[in-house]
């Protein structure tokens, strides 16, 4: 009651002391201290309001007089007016002579008081500090503010709005002298009547009124952010923030500071911009800033100077030092370039990227003499390296020195897809989209802001000034998902993605979306599927959702019900009945059919697709045809009679529609009588056959009806015997089909088709049978078969009449003995193949061990001319042999040798075994061979021809053999090489010195040598006539090899033997000379001469030549010169030949 | 020689849509208006009892079924949270019929008259006091009533 009668009466006289936002005095006195103060003229009058000017400077004093309180009086610094009232409200005003009276020592108590409004806005504080105070106060003071808040200005207060109103904070002491009052949540316009109880025991002191509005008294938040940018000309300037809240504009005070003791501050300039231009007059040194603000108008206080800002310009600095911006955008940065305290001219200054790459000149400019500037156009994405996400630029010098600093630019893709569905019941759109984090900053934060306008979505979507924010939330699969529910169909949504991040906030490219165009509706609901009866489509009809309301479109997938699905698509749109008719293939099988819809203008998405529904396989009509049937006809001889039984096959699904539940056998006599037979089950029916001729048919019934087209078959006993089939033959192809072929014979009747039967008559298995068409000769029949069964195949020409007699076949499919020979085949085959090998590789190793054996016999065969000087230790090289003297073996026959060699191996055997007596010396010669300075070899080949010849009289013995090989072995041993042509008259001589040899070979002084036409020549020698005949199978032996000695009697004369072949090519012409056959005057020795005859032969035998291996040609060539290693073979025979009839044309 | 009429011929192309456009979006604006009221009429009612029954108003929809089976909206049968969501969806569809007629209007060179809201309402403030729950019913009839007037006239509009 007290604190409301004394505002009452402070505020009615208008005894109200304006807070003022700077400190003052609360000096108090004793109320005997007081009552001394003669009370003067000045007093306020009563008044209703407070007439005034708020803001002076002046401040008016209070003091107020209680009967058992201390007395208050408030004044400042510089004015010490005082106003007083007595306990009957008799107010006083002191004049400035009565306040100066009230000396410090004269109160009692003095508090020095602040009060301001916190730069949050929120708070009013009051700090109050003792100053002074008489000892006889004790102990600690408790302080309470006592407060009014009125919405209306001191002017205009009326006592009855205050009226019980008063609220009380108290102060807090931290245990010193100094308290500390809080009012909080400000209005920062209203007013607030305030003052101060001080209870100090049982004593009371009591402020003056006070007022204040917070907004008078803001003492604002410090500047944020001081840095360093340059202006567009090249010039410095100090930048910084404002505080958050600024309820009104503010005004700043800079100060400078060389170095970091307090006293250097320099107050440079009170500016109303948050920034200060300082040019270049800092540039080289450093610096400490500071900056402060204060409310631009009205009263207030300054706030706490900044944090200090080190400006520091003495090396290398950058406008911006960073940069962070987006994909495809353009960057200038600025470089001031001060080296060790000498500035560089931009002219001189050169920008690189990340020490790597030197950005072109042309993208400089030259803003004044020392400032430089790059632009960088078109960025791309910045690519991480490490830990740095950013491109370094640097400034350098003109000769490449580059300071360490450099500026930052971070490249950030934004390019973020922002993609929104709006649900099916067009109450909700949920948008979603997805961040790289990996080229995103650390550190950054992501959030969809977007935009919505009343209607429809503008052209060019851009990002307006104000935005509301979405909250998104990330999913799994590291999609942000954020939901407008709910929404506004048809307003457009622009959206974008803001990246915000302590460089800076990008934004990604604005889309704007209308929900109405991404709807995703519903499936449609209610699907049903069937096939349609008779008509036989897929009937698909649906429910359409509620909503979209406009127009739609429908996708209808539909499959055959099965494992592995394959889906068909049907679309329609806007089907007004909901339903639509689908032609599909197979009418009997189940299907699965799924409907979606999306809006007909194609904007939206498709919905999900609708439960499936099924189709019910029904019967849809009648079976299509009946089913093809084949009889059989057994008879039954215990009756006698024939029965027939009709054996069908079952009605497939295409033609049954889609089922059978039995069939109609139908029998039409000739004598117009049908009945008719009704089979629910099975495929067959059997009835004895008592009409001649009948015609039967079958019909397949479903619950539809009967089919309408069916097959006929009509049974005739006569014409059962018809044959027109002239023949039938089977092919088997493989395993699963067999080619059918027949003939017709002429005929005259019309045949309707031809049934085939086949059946395996190894095993017990039925029957089968197959229609086919009648205009056809030739059939695939594909079956399992078995190849090596015997199957028998019959062809059945329908006619209308009836069914004809079958032609029918057995056909062996393969046959298995064949099989089984040809198994045995190839078993024996290798058998004797290597049998052969065996023999052949004995037969050599024996061969090796008789050379070993006989070697030492052989006559040296340096007593050889031709021979002379050659290593016989290397009989491999042959050619090499021959070629020792190319000047002595410049004629052909030297080509023999090789088989010489051989055959001296064979002789030398004989040798040993037989009577050297029964030596025989028997020649046949060719002229170029009748040298008797010729060596044995040189003749020996001829010897082969002419003996030849002689193996025609079937009188060859073995004996002879052995020893025509003796002595031909010492012919060897006696040759020389001369000079063949030269001594070719002397042919007798010639012979009769070749002849003779070391091992007493002695020529039968009856030996005579006859002179055949030009050049041959024949030496008989002297022999008992029991082995005249024997002497001819001589040279067989020689020209044979030793190998074959005991098959010249059969052999020799059989011209048909492939193994010699060759050598017959010369026996040939001797057949056709046998009247060329010479004898011996006394006819004890029997020769074959060639004659002119033989040498006629010649030409064929040339010409046979010609089709001989080609080293038989080569071997002509030793004629001139022997260059050709030719290796022994019995085809030299026509190479003799060939030599012999060159021999006789140069002679 | 066609050098010098190219910018001219791109200056016609890039008209040539604005002049296209307007007959366009007026017949974008009538199907979307009338979407929207279809929408609103029988979508967000009820398919069954529709607004003036006041038994199906706005209530939670399960799949398959728009509006679930309701007693008066306002009156309870179930949570008020999804109710007043229908509401705001109702409310925002209206707001953006309301701004669709502007557009049509707006086309047509019509000029707006700002009515007084009283008269809007009619006796519905009176109502209100005296029974609310049944004057919301009531005022959910009118606008029934309201959007199907616009569907009748939509189609016939061709000027103000």
């Amino acid at each position: 009651v007290y604190h409301q009668n004394f505002m009452q009466m402070a505020v009615a006289h208008c005894m109200v002391h304006q807070i003022p936002a700077s400190s003052f005095m609360l000096p108090c006195m004793s109320p005997n201290e007081t009552s001394v103060i003669p009370l003067t003229a000045g007093v306020v009058a009563s008044s209703p309001g407070l007439h005034r000017e708020h803001g002076t400077t002046e401040t008016n004093s209070l003091m107020l007089v209680a009967e058992e309180s201390f007395l208050c009086c408030l004044w400042s610094e510089t004015n010490a007016n005082c106003s007083l009232y007595t306990a009957g409200m008799e107010t006083k005003k002191f004049t400035s002579s009565e306040v100066s009276s009230f000396a410090p020592q004269q109160t009692d108590l003095s508090w020095n008081i602040q009060c301001w409004t916190k730069g949050d806005l929120e708070l009013f504080v009051c700090i109050l500090k003792l100053s002074n105070k008489k000892s006889y106060l004790n102990g600690e003071f408790k302080i309470n503010l006592l407060y009014v808040l009125s919405e209306l200005s001191l002017e205009d207060i009326s006592t009855g709005s205050l009226k019980g109103n008063f609220m009380v904070t108290p102060c807090n002491g931290n245990g010193s002298d100094k308290y500390e009052c809080h009012i909080p949540s400000l209005k920062l316009n209203y007013t607030y009547i305030t003052w101060l109880n001080i209870i100090n025991g049982v004593t009371l002191l009591q402020s003056p009124l006070m007022s204040v509005r917070p907004i008078n008294i803001v003492k604002p938040e410090s500047p944020l952010n001081l840095r360093l940018e340059m202006t567009d000309k090249g010039q410095l300037k100090i930048c910084w923030s404002n505080p958050v809240l600024t309820p009104y504009p503010l005004q700043y005070e800079v100060k400078f500071s060389g170095n970091t003791t307090q006293n250097a501050w320099q107050v440079v300039e009170i500016v109303i911009e948050t920034s200060l231009i300082i040019g270049n007059m800092l540039v080289g040194s450093s610096y400490l800033v500071q900056v402060r603000c204060k409310s631009l108008h009205g009263t207030g206080f300054w706030s706490d100077w900044s944090t200090p800002y080190n400006l520091n310009t003495e090396d290398v600095m950058y406008f911006p030092p960073k940069i962070l911006t987006s994909v495809g955008s353009n960057v200038s940065f600025h470089c001031l370039y001060n080296d060790k305290n000498k500035m560089i001219l931009s002219k001189k200054i050169v920008w690189w990227l990340n020490l790597a790459e030197e950005i072109p000149e042309r993208q400089y400019t030259l803003v004044n003499d020392r400032v430089s500037r790059v632009t960088l156009f078109n960025l791309n994405a910045t690519k991480p390296r490490g830990k740095f996400f950013y491109n370094a630029l640097y400034c350098c010098n003109q000769n490449r020195e580059c300071h360490h600093r450099y500026a930052e630019l971070y490249v950030v893709d934004v390019n973020i897809n922002i993609t929104c569905e709006t649900d099916g019941y067009l109450t909700k759109m949920t948008c979603r989209w997805s961040a790289n984090t990996n080229t995103l900053l650390v550190g950054s934060s992501l959030q969809l802001k977007y935009y919505r306008s009343s209607i429809y979505c503008s052209d060019f979507p851009s990002i307006p000034p104000k935005s509301e924010a979405k909250e998104c939330h990330l999913q799994r699969n590291h999609y942000y998902e954020c939901t407008f529910q709910p929404i506004f169909l048809l307003s457009g949504y622009t959206m974008w993605i803001e990246i915000k991040h302590q460089l800076g906030t990008l934004e990604s490219p604005p889309t704007c979306v209308i929900p109405a165009d991404v709807v995703k509706p519903f499936p449609p609901s209610n699907v049903k599927a069937e096939i349609t009866k008779n008509i036989g489509l897929l009937n698909v009809s649906w429910t359409n959702p509620a909503f979209p309301n406009s127009d739609l479109k429908f996708q209808i997938r539909y499959s055959v019900n099965r494992e592995e699905i394959l889906w068909e698509i049907f679309e329609v749109s806007n089907a007004p009945t909901r339903s639509v008719m689908i032609k599909v293939l197979d009418l009997c099988v189940v299907y699965i059919v799924q409907v979606r819809c999306s809006g007909l203008d194609g904007l939206g998405y498709w919905s999900d697709w609708s439960k499936p529904a099924y189709t019910i396989v029904q019967d849809i009509q009648a079976p299509l045809r009946g089913p093809e049937f084949w009889r059989v006809i057994n008879e039954d001889p215990i009756r006698k009679q024939k029965n027939v039984t009709l054996v069908w096959k079952p009605l497939m699904k295409n033609y049954s529609l889609c089922s059978v539940c039995g069939y109609i056998v139908k029998q039409h006599t000739s004598e117009n009588i049908t009945w008719t037979e009704y089979v629910t089950s099975g495929t067959t029916y059997t009835y004895p056959w008592m009409e001649d001729a009948h015609t039967i048919t079958i019909l397949a019934v479903n619950s539809v009806g009967a089919s309408s087209m069916n097959f006929n078959l009509t049974l005739s006993q006569q014409m059962s015997t018809v044959n027109i089939v002239q023949s039938l033959s089977a092919y088997p192809v493989n395993s699963s089909c067999v080619i059918l072929t027949w003939t017709l014979s002429p005929q005259m009747y019309v045949i309707t088709s031809f049934v085939i039967e086949w059946k395996n008559l190894n095993e017990e298995e039925q029957m089968k049978w197959i229609r086919v068409a009648p205009n056809i000769s030739k059939y695939y029949i594909y079956d399992h078969f078995i190849l090596i069964e015997k199957y028998q195949f019959s062809l059945y020409p329908i006619f209308p009449e009836g069914v004809g007699n079958p032609k029918t076949t057995d056909e062996f499919i393969k046959d298995r003995s064949e099989k089984q020979n040809d198994a045995g085949l190839y078993v024996i085959l290798p058998i004797v193949i290597s049998s052969f090998v065996l023999l052949l590789g004995t037969l050599l190793i024996s061969q090796q061990r008789m050379k070993k054996l006989f070697w030492e016999d052989v006559p040296n065969p340096k007593n050889c001319s031709w021979a002379q000087g050659v290593n016989f230790q290397k009989p491999e090289t042959f050619e090499h042999l021959f070629i020792k003297h190319p000047e002595a073996i410049s004629f052909g026959p030297l080509l023999l040798e090789p088989e010489i060699v051989l055959e001296d191996i064979s002789v030398a055997k004989a040798l040993k075994s037989e009577d050297k007596q029964d030596l025989l010396a028997v020649d046949s010669m060719f002229t170029m061979i009748q040298d008797s300075e010729h060596d044995s070899a040189c003749s020996s080949s001829h010897f082969s021809n002419s003996l030849s010849e002689s193996s025609h009289d079937d009188k060859v013995s073995e004996r002879t053999m052995r020893q025509s090989n003796i002595k031909y072995a010492t012919i060897i041993s006696n040759c020389k090489l001369s000079g063949l042509y030269e001594e070719q008259k002397n042919l007798s001589g010639s012979f009769s010195g070749c002849f003779l040899g070391e091992d007493s070979l002695v020529i039968d002084p009856f030996s005579r040598s006859w002179e055949v036409g030009n050049q041959a020549f024949l030496i008989l020698p002297d022999q008992h006539p029991s082995q005249a005949s024997k002497t001819i199978s001589l040279s067989v032996v020689s020209s044979e090899g030793f190998s074959e000695p005991s098959d010249h009697d059969d052999t020799f004369s059989d011209g048909d033997s492939p193994e010699r072949s060759l050598y017959y090519l010369g026996l040939t012409s001797v057949k056709k000379n046998e009247n060329d056959i010479f004898l011996t005057e006394n006819s004890r020795v029997m020769c074959h001469l060639h004659t002119n005859g033989l040498f006629k032969d010649m030409g064929f035998l040339q010409d046979t030549s010609s089709d001989l291996n080609p080293f038989i040609k080569n071997s002509l060539k030793y004629e001139n010169s022997v260059k050709t290693f030719v290796p022994y073979m019995p085809q030299f025979q026509a190479t003799t030949i060939k030599l012999q009839e060159t021999t006789e044309t140069k002679t | 020689m066609w050098c010098p009429s190219l910018p001219l011929c791109g200056l016609l192309c890039i008209w040539l849509p604005l002049f296209y456009s307007r007959p366009v979006k007026i017949d974008k604006v009538k199907a979307d208006t009338k979407n929207l009221t279809r929408t609103i009429i029988p979508g967000r009612g009820s398919v069954s009892g529709g607004l003036a029954s006041g038994m199906t108003w706005p209530m939670p929809r399960a799949p398959g079924q728009l509006w679930g089976p309701g007693k008066n909206p306002l009156l309870g049968g179930g949570s008020l949270a999804p109710r007043q969501k229908h509401l705001a969806q109702i409310f925002n569809d209206i707001e953006n019929l309301r701004s669709l007629i502007q557009t049509l209007g707006s086309h047509l060179g019509c000029t707006f008259h700002k009515s007084s809201n009283l008269d809007a309402l009619g006796n519905l403030t009176e109502l209100l006091t005296t029974s609310p729950y049944t004057t919301a019913v009531v005022a959910l009839d009118r606008l029934q009533k309201c959007l199907h007037s616009i569907v009748k006239h939509l189609d016939h509009i061709q000027s103000c």
